[in-house]
């Protein structure tokens, strides 16, 4: 009996043991939580922008008398956080079949407003403590905030040269102005979409084109014996927005190069023709060899002729 | 038109030297004409 109680005793005490050591091991803390932001926040001077946070709970334990603050932010940038403060940071859980049981945090958002002029790139910094324990558990966490300014940059395509006839396999270029009609320099982006199988020198060009400049841009465009169709899409932002112009061409069909083909067709014709030039070749020959005697008699005859008369006068003096 | 069909005769020596042959065979059957003319006349 006393073996039995001895050993159920035993037992007891590594189990306790086995736990109590588990327990106090444990990764989790009684009291720790994580704070969830965007890493990076897109803002224009003059705007208000809103940051969803949010606050899990991972430790044992509700949080209670939970605060918030925001620091890195300038002077002149009016900012809230609501709520700022939390009486409890509670565990709440929930249930789905892809996760099982998890873990919900609360949420919170910071509310940003910039000054007109404002410019630049913020680390932020949001601190969550909690005050009702003694240890005061708190944790940070950062985002950045870039300030930049809209482009107000308009742009329009003008001035779209592309030749009427292109040739099968020779390069050809096509020319555009581009302007800038805003109140701003912009960056725009041009592509010009071709045939499949045709060749061009540049798929995209990126240009940045002063407020009321004009920039000329030129690509060089091969085509195959293929016809097809250019277009020109150019893309660029305007205020928080991306506008697209896209210019059709007309429908070209590349054309066969006009003289090569006939030199060559020619050159085929002739080369058929290659026996009788030799035959030709011959009689021509022999007409020159029968003219050339007959010029060299023509001459003999008249060389006589000259002769003669010289040859009489003599006789007649003797 | 021509010029394709002279660039392909210069593309091959046999109707070169055709062409160049049928030329002075002209060229001598008018001087040798002229010659006969003119023995003729006198």
């Amino acid at each position: 009996m006393m073996m039995k109680l001895k050993i159920v005793f035993l037992a007891s005490f590594i189990l306790f043991l086995a736990f109590f050591t588990g327990f106090t091991t444990s990764v989790r803390k009684f009291r720790e939580f994580v704070i969830g932001l965007p890493e990076e926040i897109f803002v224009s001077p003059g705007d208000e922008v809103i940051i969803n946070g949010t606050i899990l709970n991972t430790g044992w334990w509700w949080l209670h008398d939970f605060n918030l603050t925001v620091t890195g932010l300038p002077k002149d940038y009016n900012y809230t956080v609501e709520p700022k403060w939390f009486e409890h940071v509670r565990i709440l859980r929930e249930w789905n079949p892809q996760q099982g049981v998890y873990r919900v945090p609360e949420k919170f958002s910071i509310i940003i407003k910039t000054p007109e002029n404002a410019s630049g790139i913020y680390l932020i910094n949001v601190t969550g403590q909690e005050f009702q324990s003694w240890k005061r558990v708190s944790n940070s966490s950062l985002f950045i905030l870039r300030v930049k300014a809209h482009s107000l940059a308009n742009f329009t395509i003008t001035d779209i040269v592309v030749p009427e006839t292109v040739v099968e396999f020779t390069p050809f270029n096509i020319s555009f102005s581009v302007n800038n009609t805003g109140l701003t320099a912009g960056q725009i982006n041009i592509s010009v979409e071709i045939p499949e199988d045709w060749n061009i020198s540049e798929k995209t060009k990126s240009l940045t084109v002063e407020a009321g400049g004009s920039l000329p841009v030129e690509f060089e465009i091969t085509p195959t014996n293929t016809s097809g169709q250019i277009v020109i899409f150019a893309e660029y932002p305007y205020r928080e927005t991306i506008l697209n112009i896209t210019k059709v061409g007309p429908i070209l069909i590349p054309v066969a190069m006009p003289t090569e083909e006939a030199v060559t067709d020619y050159l085929a014709v002739i080369k058929e023709l290659s026996p009788y030039m030799i035959i030709l070749s011959l009689v021509f020959l022999a007409i020159i060899v029968w003219n050339l005697w007959g010029i060299y008699k023509f001459r003999a005859a008249r060389k006589k002729e000259e002769k003669m008369p010289k040859k009489a006068a003599e006789s007649f003096v003797s | 038109m021509l010029t394709d069909l002279l660039s392909a005769i210069a593309k091959d020596p046999i109707a070169a030297l055709t062409v160049v042959l049928a030329f002075i065979a002209v060229v001598l059957t008018l001087v040798r004409m002229y010659l006969s003319k003119k023995q003729k006349k006198k």
